[in-house]
């Protein structure tokens, strides 16, 4: 068993290209868990050692060793030979191959001969009643020093980066560039303590390596074994997890110096550990008189432009201190540290100026040159989206199922007061979207125009609407806290969806660049949590109506079906999440509700009854008026209480009079489970009715009737869900 | 030793790069956002012949201006610009030590590369590579061309923008660019310095009212019209090179018009839409009489060699491309000039 090295040398490589390339090469699971991974699971080095016979049948040890300017791949247990590989061929018949003595013919010693067995060596086989010869024949196992050379080839080229660059000339030859995230500069190529030269393009491996820019050089990697050591000798911690590590116990150490603790919004940390190959961790100061700024910006000026990380006191308060990951020789951090606290009083001043002027011009002023910022070439500016976010907004607080909402939250309903919130946070929703801090930090936008709506002395609430009205900023991050926010949110989430569309860019596959599957995803999260029990229909409408009355429109088709099943299919997923089974979601998403807490209640609610034998006859009852049903087509039209003749015949139409409103009550008022159970009740007069009544009378009129009949009790029963998706 | 003023760092560069085989060229004649639209770079990066130059490339975005009021912004500021092709695969050592030159002892401090990908949509480029941190500081703008005019380049051409203002207020230790010391010399047993403020602040405060307040929109939108159609007429003629003046004058032009604030949003679509066109016909045409002449025997530019051309070559060729957010000058960010 050997140590295999192969060490790609790279100009810096970007952090999440490092992160890609590991989780490329080392596959899905990671550390041990990736020496058990099968097929498509385990990594691109597993699986061309695999192709190439070099991957033990007890599995070997895989290591990929990550950082800036290199990436090192280091597997023990490499085999010295290829593994055994026995290839079978069939040959000609065996009556052909073998004369009735039993001797060889010509056939068979020319088989036998092509591959290198003796006659008596080969096999049989039998393949649909014919016996056919077979070889079995041994693949040469080839040392593992000849066999490397092609599988780092291979692996250097499956390696996919996402955005490949060319660089230098083409070699003299070459058709082709090599393309890479960025240049490549060495390899190295060690089984153990033996070089294995290849050559790569325009490269030659060998054992030549780098160390750190300034603590390390040049140095010759004497055997595969002492890689990591002789590079941390050369000032570079190649393991990632080691550097983490590193940085996490150097930042604790300095905020408590610091008399603090650091934090990390922006999992600075993860980009840290690849931008350093010898990282330590070291602290500054600013001028105390930049606490005066919002915290926030303070915060995103260190870690979105520097990559520094913030430090807060037992209160939570912010302290007037920085942390970074140096690279360099930590025996001139203070001249260091100096430079990068100059960097960052530059940096806080600028934004310092931006505040200031944002909030001496006020929010309403700078929302005014909203009409000069393009929101989407083909739907306007901003201004245009305002307009339309203060249409919605006014619509949303009319709309039947967001009034009751609205009782709800506030216990004392006063919409007249929401839909007046709703409407101003509207107007300013995207006002800091041309403030001078949100153009330096977009990732403040939402939350400079909250500070500014309360600096400029408007109600907390619509501050609050304004400053939440992107949330939720992922599938599991909050939705906004307030009634205000979660319907200004709500619009702006529709608004997009329908843009979507609108534009012609509705997404496809895996294309959604506007990210409008967490939008919409978004959308649902809020209304079940705010029990919105707004028509989804009706929501795209009105978003459409402000689009058209500004000529923008929906492109011909089935647009509108189209957006109700892309919004479908996020609570179809979230209902799946929770751990409902397929039938039932499927089931009450073919339910007449159009509202998503009234869609997600029904599928618990079957769900959790589906099991039960009265379950099985609302199923019952429901297919078996269904089936016979569509036969009266769309036009059942009404019961006709005079066209009764049967007894069974009444006894249904009494029983439905008389569950029919109950049902109706329930369903509004969110039992869905109540009205299951009523709907069981008319298993016992419809099986009675199917013994008794011959629907298909020869009179049109009678015959009619009972079609309607049956209709109507689907209908009814179509109120909680589409039951023939549910198998009894 | 004293720290170097303003103008003993662009030396040190000048006999740096010098020394590294580059054409040390002088700035343009015509305005332009940044180093990149120098036809030095913007042209010359798009044939197939070894190219290397270094030269101070004046940077005008009238929108960034801020009346000489601001410790870190400026409306017209110096950029560093080196270009070699095709890129060496030293390229990162090369620049490491032209920090060294400039006295920066790369042992004490903490330089990095930290991913950042440039492009340039008027001219129809992009390339990827690295801005440059020294301590924290944003020192130069490092790319390898990939596109230019929408024509992949063969071979590669790294680009350095260095920020002079801002790395001279890292060397000199100065917070606001206008203290920078300029030039120092002695007179009569007397020390004198000319800092930055006395030779532009004045500069930045007319300039300012002038690009904010003061310019003839329609003279500009004129001007925009005449210099596109001159441009058009120059590519019909074959001439590339005075194409690309044309194109530079309306790219400037332009940007006089976005810092006035009279362009809107459609409009601003279709200004860069129209350069960004002109742009790619004159880097097509470049490329087809560079070769034409080449054919021929001629010199379209300069001679055909491997070297890099050698003082007394035919007058170098100009075409230019523009380019956005390359390390600007100034400390803090950069504009957007089209």
């Amino acid at each position: 068993m050997s140590t295999l090295l192969f060490e790609i040398g790279c100009e810096e490589l970007p952090a999440t290209v490092c992160v890609s390339i590991e989780r490329q090469l080392l596959g899905a699971a990671s550390g041990a868990a990736a020496a058990k991974a099968e097929g498509a699971e385990a990594g691109i080095v597993r699986r061309q050692l695999e192709a190439h016979r070099l991957w033990p049948a007890r599995g070997a040890t895989l290591r990929v060793l990550v950082s800036p300017r290199r990436i090192g791949i280091l597997v023990d247990g490499v085999p010295t030979r290829q593994t055994v590989c026995v290839q079978r061929f069939r040959g000609p018949r065996a009556a052909v191959a073998f004369d009735d003595a039993g001797a060889p013919t010509r056939a068979g010693l020319g088989f036998a001969t092509a591959k290198g067995v003796q006659p008596q060596d080969l096999g049989r086989e039998e393949i649909d009643g014919t016996e056919f010869v077979t070889a079995e024949v041994e693949e040469p196992r080839r040392g593992a020093g000849a066999v490397v050379p092609d599988v780092c080839t291979a692996i250097l080229e499956q390696i996919h980066v996402p955005r490949g660059m060319r660089w230098g000339a083409r070699p003299p030859g070459a058709q082709e560039y090599l393309r890479f995230s960025r240049p490549i500069r060495w390899l190295v190529c060690k089984l153990d303590a033996r070089t294995v030269p290849f050559a790569f393009y325009d490269m030659q491996a060998g054992e030549l390596s780098h160390g750190h820019r300034v603590l390390g050089g040049a140095f010759g990697v004497t055997a595969a074994t002492e890689y990591e050591s002789l590079l941390e000798g050369q000032g570079v911690i190649v393991d990632q997890q080691r550097r983490r590590r590193l940085i996490e116990a150097g930042l604790d150490e300095q905020a408590a110096q610091c008399g603090g603790e650091w934090f990390d919004p922006g999992d600075v940390v993860s980009e840290a550990t690849y931008l350093a190959e010898w990282p330590t961790v070291h602290h500054g100061t600013f001028a105390e008189d930049k606490l005066r700024l919002p915290a926030d910006v303070l915060i995103t000026a260190m870690q979105s432009h520097q990559r520094y990380f913030p430090v807060r006191d037992a209160g939570g308060a912010l302290l007037p201190v920085f942390l970074y990951v140096s690279n360099a020789d930590p025996a001139h951090a203070d001249l260091i540290t100096a430079g990068n606290r100059r960097v960052l009083e530059g940096r806080l001043d600028d934004a310092g100026f931006a505040y200031d002027r944002d909030v001496a011009e006020g929010l309403e002023a700078i929302g005014a040159k909203l009409g000069a910022v393009v929101f989407h070439e083909k739907l306007g500016t901003l201004a245009d989206k305002t307009t339309r976010l203060q249409e919605l907004a006014a619509k949303l607080a009319e709309l039947p199922g967001v009034t009751n909402a609205a009782t709800d939250a506030a216990g004392a309903a006063d919409s007249p007061a929401l839909a007046d919130t709703i409407v101003r946070a509207a107007g300013l929703a995207k006002a800091d979207l041309a403030s001078g801090v949100v153009q330096e930090f977009p990732v403040l936008q939402g939350r400079m125009g909250e500070l500014y709506a309360q600096a400029a002395g408007l109600p907390d609430e619509v501050a609050a609407a304004v400053g939440e009205h992107y949330r939720p900023l992922s599938a599991t991050a909050p939705v906004p806290a307030t009634l205000g926010g979660a319907l200004l949110a709500v619009a702006d989430k529709i608004d997009n969806i329908v843009g979507a569309w609108v534009a012609g860019e509705k997404p496809t596959g895996s294309r959604d660049p506007y990210g409008l599957r967490r939008a919409a995803m978004g959308l649902v999260r809020i209304a079940l949590e705010y029990r919105l029990t707004l028509s989804i229909a009706a929501l795209i409408e009105a978003a459409r109506e402000a689009y058209e009355r500004q000529g923008r429109e929906l492109p011909g088709g089935d647009a509108v079906g189209e957006m109700l099943a892309f919004i479908w299919e996020r609570l179809e997923v979230l209902l799946l999440d929770e751990g409902l089974d397929y039938d039932s979601v499927e089931a009450a998403l073919g339910s007449s509700a159009t509202d998503v807490p009234g869609v997600a209640a029904r599928a618990r609610a079957i769900a959790g009854r589906r099991e039960r034998p009265s379950f099985t006859d609302v199923v019952t009852v429901y297919n078996r008026c269904a089936s016979l049903a569509a036969k009266a087509g769309a036009s059942a039209g009404r019961v006709s209480g005079s066209l009764l003749i049967e007894p069974a015949e009444r006894s249904l139409y009494d029983a439905h009079v008389a569950v029919e409103p109950r049902v109706h009550a329930a369903l509004d008022a969110g039992d869905v489970v109540v009205a299951v159970d009523l709907a069981a009740t008319l298993r016992e007069p419809v099986d009675r009715y199917f013994d008794d009544v011959l629907v298909m009378d020869g009179d049109p009129d009678i015959r009619q009737n009972r079609l309607a009949q049956l209709a109507a009790v689907r209908d009814l029963l179509r109120g909680i869900g589409d039951l023939s998706r549910i198998p009894v | 030793m004293a720290t170097p003023t303003y103008q003993q760092i662009i030396s040190s560069l000048q006999a740096y790069w010098e020394r590294q085989g580059c054409v040390i060229m002088q700035p343009y004649h015509t305005e332009v956002g940044a180093g990149t639209f120098n036809p030095a770079t913007a042209l010359r990066c798009l044939d197939s012949r070894p190219w290397r130059a270094a030269y101070v490339e004046p940077s005008m975005r009238p929108a960034d201006g801020r009346y000489g009021e601001n410790p870190y912004r400026l409306g017209h500021y110096y950029q560093y610009q080196v270009v070699i092709k095709p890129s060496p695969a030293d390229i990162q050592d090369l620049y490491l030590r032209s920090l060294e030159a400039l006295g920066i002892r790369l042992a004490e401090h903490d330089v990095r590369f930290v991913e950042d990908n440039w492009e340039g949509p008027t001219l129809g480029a992009w390339g990827l590579g690295w801005e440059v941190w020294i301590d924290g500081m944003e020192a130069t703008q490092f790319t390898y061309f990939q596109q230019l005019g929408g024509i992949d380049l063969d071979p590669i051409t790294v680009e350095l923008t260095y920020g002079l203002e801002r790395l001279a207020m890292y060397l000199q230790g100065v917070d606001d660019v206008f203290d920078l010391v300029w030039s120092r010399w002695e007179e009569d047993g007397e020390q004198v310095t000319v800092t930055y403020g006395d030779v532009y602040r004045e500069n930045e405060r007319q300039f300012s009212i002038y690009g904010f307040e003061t310019s003839d929109v329609e003279m500009l939108q004129r001007h925009f019209r005449d210099h596109e159609a001159e441009a058009g007429r120059c590519i019909v003629a074959g001439l590339p090179l005075p194409a690309y003046d044309h194109v530079l004058k309306c790219s400037h032009t332009f940007n006089l018009l976005d810092a006035r604030g009279v362009v809107s949003v459609t409009e601003r679509t279709a200004y860069i839409g129209r350069v960004r066109d002109l742009a790619r016909r004159v880097a097509e045409l470049y490329l087809e009489v560079t070769a034409g002449r080449q054919a021929a025997g001629g010199s379209a530019a300069v001679q055909a060699g491997d070297g890099p051309p050698a003082a007394g070559d035919a007058p170098t060729p100009d075409g230019g491309a523009p380019s956005t957010g390359g390390a600007a000058s100034t400390p803090t960010s950069q504009g957007g000039a089209a």
